[in-house]
């Protein structure tokens, strides 16, 4: 199959986004996961968090679990 | 209230300062007040693309350092009279000049003009910064290249950090006869690359290469695309010039082949 240079070029231009967009996964994993851990003490007792990225050509994914043994009651709530 | 709103690119010479200057033009037109500000500090051009360059006697940093009021450097443009020019300076240490002082002669205009265009200097340093910091909504100009489009990206990711209310895309100097050939990214790939909704598409037009040497605006086949730019603008439309309208069909293969052959 013989590709026009449009075709060329805008298959060159996907890969060089993907790579460009995906900075630094790790680094901004760690940023979010003691964001996270922040506000989420406020409603829980021991949080735990494991964030997940998964990239596609046009978009991020998170996938951001949050585990925890016991969940404050309302009333007591500290912000 | 005026729309303060940054032309920025991230790539140099892709034309945010012909976009500028013709757009404000567009708008004074159809009767709106258009203040452009040139805040390329050092490396000035918009005088020289309006052809205001002798009639300056005060920059914008002579405002910044109170040597004169706003309006008293404002340079109003002979053929457009809803149009007005604020001028950077020739040579001058940017490092000395903040956001905050180039925001403070934003607001200083917000309330006599209907919009105010910030044209912002190529790259991502300071300069780049304390342009965006005035404005409350951004253009980002580019062309139909990788180099281009990856530096847009760049800098679409940087502006999410900033408070702006809305951002949009130009392409400019689009090859309706490269695109139908399928020689060229085509302007829809680009906006599905860089997600972020269209203002407008200028085509390549040899005139505005030529009336730029003589401080001239407009272009023969690039008239009805600044139109439509400044009608989507406005009203929050995204009617797109069609570049490759007049080069579909047996007369249009006739003109790619001619345009191919000279």
């Amino acid at each position: 199959m013989k590709f026009t240079i449009a075709q060329i070029g805008k298959n060159r231009l996907k890969k060089v986004l993907v790579d460009d967009r995906e900075q630094d996964p790790e680094k901004l994993c760690d940023v979010l996961k003691s964001d996270f851990l922040r506000i989420s003490k406020c409603y829980m007792e021991q949080p735990e968090i494991f964030v997940e990225v998964k990239e596609s050509d046009d978009e991020i994914l998170f996938n951001i679990t949050l585990k925890t043994r016991r969940v404050k009651s309302i009333g007591v709530l500290s912000f | 209230m005026a729309r303060r709103i940054v032309f920025t690119s991230g790539k140099g010479g892709v034309g945010k300062t012909t976009i500028c200057a013709n757009l404000g033009a567009t708008l004074s037109n159809l009767g709106f007040r258009v203040a452009i500000l040139d805040v390329d500090i050092g490396l000035n051009n918009l005088d020289v693309v309006m052809g205001v360059e002798q009639r300056i006697v005060f920059d914008i940093v002579d405002v910044i350092e109170g040597r004169c009021r706003t309006t008293q450097a404002l340079i109003q443009d002979k053929r457009y009279e809803n149009l007005y020019i604020l001028p950077s300076a020739h040579s001058y240490r940017g490092e000395e000049i903040t956001g905050e002082d180039i925001k403070n002669v934003v607001c200083s205009l917000e309330n006599t003009f209907d919009y105010i265009f910030i044209d912002c200097p190529a790259g991502v340093e300071q300069g780049f910064k304390r342009a965006i910091v005035c404005a409350n909504e951004a253009v980002v100009v580019v062309t139909p290249h990788i180099s281009s489009i990856r530096d847009a990206d760049k800098v679409l990711s940087i502006l999410s950090s900033y408070n702006l209310n809305e951002k949009y895309l130009v392409v400019n100097r689009v090859r309706g006869d490269l695109m139908v050939n399928g020689e060229m990214i085509d302007v829809d790939e680009i906006i599905n690359f860089l997600h972020i909704p269209i203002l407008g598409v200028v085509p390549e037009d040899d005139d505005i290469s030529a009336l730029s040497s003589l401080g001239v605006l407009g272009g023969s086949v690039s008239n009805r695309a600044w139109v439509l730019l400044a009608e989507n603008l406005h009203n929050g439309t995204q009617k797109v010039f069609d570049c490759k309208q007049k080069y579909k069909g047996v007369l249009g293969a006739l003109r790619r082949n001619i345009k191919r052959r000279i």
